[in-house]
């Protein structure tokens, strides 16, 4: 059984102009210590998706549909229950580590704070904890930087830094939100990789969420693509690359820069921008941006659909949510 | 905050309690005539010979014949060893008076002071966690109304509903324990602070507002702190800057209001003195108040430009 | 870390732009015209005053001492069985009258010193901006008596002691938007054209700077009109006539507050509501001038 079920997961935003269906029917799970990739760009839903798992959404947003962790039922947790839930069983990783940090507080300060608060550890037990911890992300000289501020820090280390804070109380499930977007290109990969090695040596479960294909490649068991607050694919990592199924989970696959590119190719940014969540959806979000769109692609929402081979009862069924697939399905379409 | 900079505050303090001696002594000489202000109507020449001996008496103890930058000299060397002169009035060293009445006032301006922090900061925090629904909207109005009632006037309610109409406080001023002194200043105080107040949780409200939206808050919610400590604990003081600020600029505003409703309140501090002394001519008892309370204002300022750094150890003071 | 997804970025009706924008007397908003209309009555009231059906502020027994408020006496009798109305309408005559008066002398001589201090910076400027705090770190109400005992407690040394405390605040606003105006285009574009610097001052810079503190304006008169009742208050403003300090003074003591709080609870509201107006119309007109100033 899954550690995390979210099923059929909308949320909708009230703004004055009218709603906002920024995430919509979306379904995803993940085991114990597996990790899975929400994939996608800017406006895509996949930072709402967590954030509404978190409990971080404002009062403006509505959020439907079941979230399962072990058994229980994240958006209706008792009150007593919420209270260490959050910090402990499933912890979280933001965008920007010059932002996350509490610009006031010591580093010693504040990755104490959430053990001292939920477990009631003594100075001292949340102090040697502390240092534990640092040394487990791997920074250099940890006892010392407890009485440094963030702004002492450069941004790998504050990320580090973040990332200790939120393995505090040893979570199963640790949420990564776009965790190196705002680092620089040389130490993005060593924040992944630590994630990753972090992942398998405490058996976390990780989610981790990108809008760069690569990155998740050889990091995640599954891979969730969205685009325009939906579902476009779903399935194992290996078999989203293997077989490519949607337009969209292609054209991200176009804007992975790759080693072996000779000097100078051009990367295919996609064109055209995201669509206007405002609009109540009635057709397929990507549709206006896709190049092999047909009709049926502007006038129909396509529903989410299993590759053939890959039965619905499989651990990971291959998913895609297209008229027009690109992969194997193409062929069975006809037949189907 | 370097030495060099802390250095150079410093001097710019010092140049401003200066200049603020030269503005206070220049319109007591130039403005009127000091003479007169000790003797009376008798300074005059004309008023006749029998008071010659008067006039050079009083020219002479007050060393009247010398010249303005002469006198504003002593004046000036005689407060920097803690000599305010006497009063023209009787006699008394002003020092006196002031080591009687400042302890008074100080009291009353400390009181207002934590009166407003205590109501304005909770309020602020309440109110910024529930911006712009209808009970912050409510209490933003309730705020703006308390800016708009001049001291004066809220000390006539205050005193007309707690002491008259209800009797909860004293009429008069009472200060025979340190307890009965506390329950005497509290609708004085509470005159003072009710605009401290309002101009506190407006600040503070929007700095709190802004500070909720960062992404440190959302981190320390995502380790499932509870709302109060996320509040009080993170967002409270990176909130802090603008109503610090206003904290030292207000110092101004309480000196002023103390004038008022010490004289009101019937309370012997140092604010009804100088009104007091304004009306008699008591020259050297209101230069040493203007004095003193330039000092305490530019002190208590310099005290907020420290506190800078506490709240924010990325603040590096400069110049 | 531009996270579209962020919910913060659903914009709010007000940052869109609208095709067609509310004019300013729209996005002044009611509020603010009824605070206007409520001033206007209150200056009405107070410059009609001799040619208004009042009774005579000073006459006495027109009502019973201490008399209620009743039809034909509105606001009540005081202790000499004077007409608290009359007296309140009267009132507001030297209080409306100090404020104007202060206000405008610190806008002239505030304005003027910011702005050319601004414009030209250099010494002038340095020492400018020196008077201007030494001005701040002097306790105001002291200085305010100081002047007016010295002076005379008439209309306008009243004024004119309220108005110097008004030059450090508005000088340094001036200053800070001239600044600001300094540095755009339209005024190196004079500069180039040849026009002279007190015609790039008049022409330029004065109406740009004025707009946006035409709101302090109004909240300078209801700050000068509270320091005016304030020396009333403490028996040291104007010696013959009327004021609403005096008033509310006079009404302030625990005898008439016991007997008949309305004579000073009158005059108190009004005072208050005045100020309030003035306040609430000010910050109206500052958020609206500093949205459209963001918008430039």
């Amino acid at each position: 059984m899954a550690l995390l079920d979210v099923t059929n997961l909308a949320v909708t935003f009230k703004t004055p102009k009218g709603p906002v269906y920024a995430v919509s029917d979306v379904s995803f799970a993940v085991g114990k210590g597996e990790a899975l990739g929400i994939v996608g760009e800017s406006g895509s839903g996949k930072s709402v998706t967590v954030k509404s798992l978190m409990g971080l959404l404002p009062r403006t947003a509505k959020v439907e549909g079941t979230a399962v962790y072990d058994g229980e039922d994240v958006f209706n947790l008792p009150k007593s229950r919420r209270k260490h839930f959050y910090g402990v069983d499933v912890a979280m990783v933001f965008q920007n580590p010059m932002t996350s940090l509490n610009p006031v507080k010591r580093i010693g300060e504040q990755l104490m704070e959430g053990m001292r608060f939920h477990r009631g550890l003594s100075r001292a037990d949340a102090k040697a904890r502390a240092i534990e911890l640092l040394d487990l992300v791997r920074i250099p000289d940890p006892s010392s930087r407890l009485r440094q501020y963030p702004h002492e820090l450069s941004g790998g280390m504050r990320q580090r830094v973040v990332i200790a804070m939120a393995l505090a109380n040893d979570p199963a499930l640790l949420i990564a939100d776009e965790p190196t977007t705002a680092l620089d290109v040389t130490v993005q990969r060593d924040i992944l990789d630590l994630l990753d090695s972090l992942r398998a040596d405490l058996d976390m479960a990780l989610i981790l969420i990108t809008h760069d294909l690569g990155v998740v490649r050889d990091r995640t068991d599954n891979i969730v693509v969205m685009y325009g607050g939906r579902v476009m694919e779903s399935a194992a990592t290996e078999d989203v690359f293997a077989d490519t199924e949607h337009p969209y989970t292609e054209a991200l696959q176009s804007a992975i820069p790759d080693m072996s590119m000779p000097r100078g190719t051009r990367l295919d940014p996609i064109p055209g921008s995201p669509p206007d969540l405002a609009i109540a959806p009635r057709s397929c979000p990507f549709a206006p941006r896709c190049n092999y769109a047909s009709d049926e692609c502007h006038t129909s929402i396509p529903a989410l659909r299993a590759v053939g081979d890959t039965a619905v009862d499989a651990a990971s069924p291959h998913l895609f949510a297209c008229f027009n697939p690109r992969g194997v399905a193409a062929n069975e379409g006809a037949s189907a | 905050m370097s030495a060099r900079v802390i250095a150079s505050r410093l001097a710019q303090m010092v140049l401003v309690v200066v200049a603020v001696t030269m503005l206070a002594f220049g319109s007591m000489n130039f403005l009127g005539d000091p003479l007169c202000n000790i003797i009376g109507p008798i300074c005059s020449e004309d008023s006749g010979e029998e008071f010659a001996e008067v006039r050079a008496e009083a020219r002479a103890q007050y060393h009247l014949d010398d010249s303005l930058p002469v006198r504003y000299g002593r004046w000036l060397g005689d407060m920097a060893t803690g000599d305010f002169g006497r009063s023209f009035e009787n006699g008394t060293k002003v020092s006196t008076t002031l080591s009687n009445k400042l302890p008074i006032t100080i009291t009353l301006m400390v009181y207002a002071q934590i009166l407003a922090v205590l109501v304005s900061i909770p309020w602020a925090v309440w109110s910024a966690s529930r911006a712009y629904r209808a009970v912050d909207k409510a209490s933003t109005v309730v705020s703006f109304g308390m800016l708009g009632i001049p001291v004066f006037a809220l000390s006539v309610l205050l005193f007309w509903l707690f002491a008259v109409k209800w009797d909860i406080f004293p009429t008069r001023y009472e200060d025979a324990t340190f307890g009965a002194q506390l329950k005497s200043l509290f609708l004085p105080a509470l005159s003072l602070a009710v605009p401290l107040i309002a101009t506190y949780q407006r600040l503070l409200r929007t700095d709190l507002i802004s500070t909720l939206q960062e992404d440190f808050i959302a981190v320390a919610r995502a380790k499932g702190l509870s709302n109060r400590r996320v509040l009080f604990r993170h967002a409270l003081r990176p909130s802090m800057f603008s109503m610090l600020t206003v904290f030292g600029i207000q110092t101004g505003a309480l000196i002023g209001g103390s004038l008022i409703v010490e004289r009101y309140f019937s309370i012997p501090g140092i604010g009804a003195e100088v009104v007091e002394a304004i009306i008699r001519d008591d020259f050297p008892t209101v230069l040493a108040v203007v004095v003193v309370v330039t000092v305490i204002f530019v002190v208590v300022n310099f005290i907020v430009d420290l506190l800078y750094g506490f709240l924010d150890p990325r603040v590096q003071l400069d110049g | 870390m531009a996270d579209t997804e962020s919910p913060r970025t659903v914009a709010p009706p007000d940052e869109v732009p609208l095709e067609n924008p509310p004019s300013i007397a729209r996005q002044l908003g009611l509020g603010f015209w009824v605070s206007v209309a409520f001033l206007a009555v209150v200056i009405l009231l107070a410059v009609l005053a001799p040619v208004l059906p009042l009774n005579e502020p000073t006459k006495i027994a027109v009502g019973d001492k201490f008399e209620g408020p009743r039809p034909g006496l509105w606001f009540g009798a005081d202790g000499n069985g004077r007409d608290v109305f009359s007296l309140t309408i009267w009132g507001s005559r030297i209080s409306l009258l100090v404020g104007l008066i202060a206000i405008t002398i610190g806008f002239v001589v505030g304005g003027s010193l910011g702005i050319v201090s601004g414009y030209f910076r250099g010494m002038f400027d340095k020492v400018v901006s020196f008077i201007f705090v030494t001005l701040l770190s002097f306790p105001a109400l002291i200085l305010a008596i100081l002047i007016t005992t010295l002076l005379g407690n008439t209309v306008f040394w009243i004024s004119a002691s309220l108005g110097l405390l008004a030059v450090a605040p508005v000088g340094r606003l001036a200053r800070a938007q001239t600044l600001v105006f300094a540095e755009r285009d339209f005024i190196a574009a004079a500069r180039i054209l040849g026009a002279s610097d007190g015609r790039i001052i008049v022409k330029e810079l004065l109406p740009n700077v004025v707009i946006p503190m035409s709101a302090l304006a109004l909240l300078g008169m209801g700050i000068a009109i509270v320091a005016e009742g304030t020396l009333a208050f403490l028996g040291i403003s104007v010696d013959d006539g009327l004021s609403w300090g005096k008033q509310i003074a006079a009404a302030g003591t625990t005898r008439v507050l016991r007997e008949a709080p309305h004579v000073a609870l009158f005059p108190i509201s009004v005072l208050f509501l005045t100020v309030l107006c003035l306040n609430y119309a000010g910050d109206r007109i500052r958020e609206v001038f500093d949205a459209k100033e963001l918008s430039l």
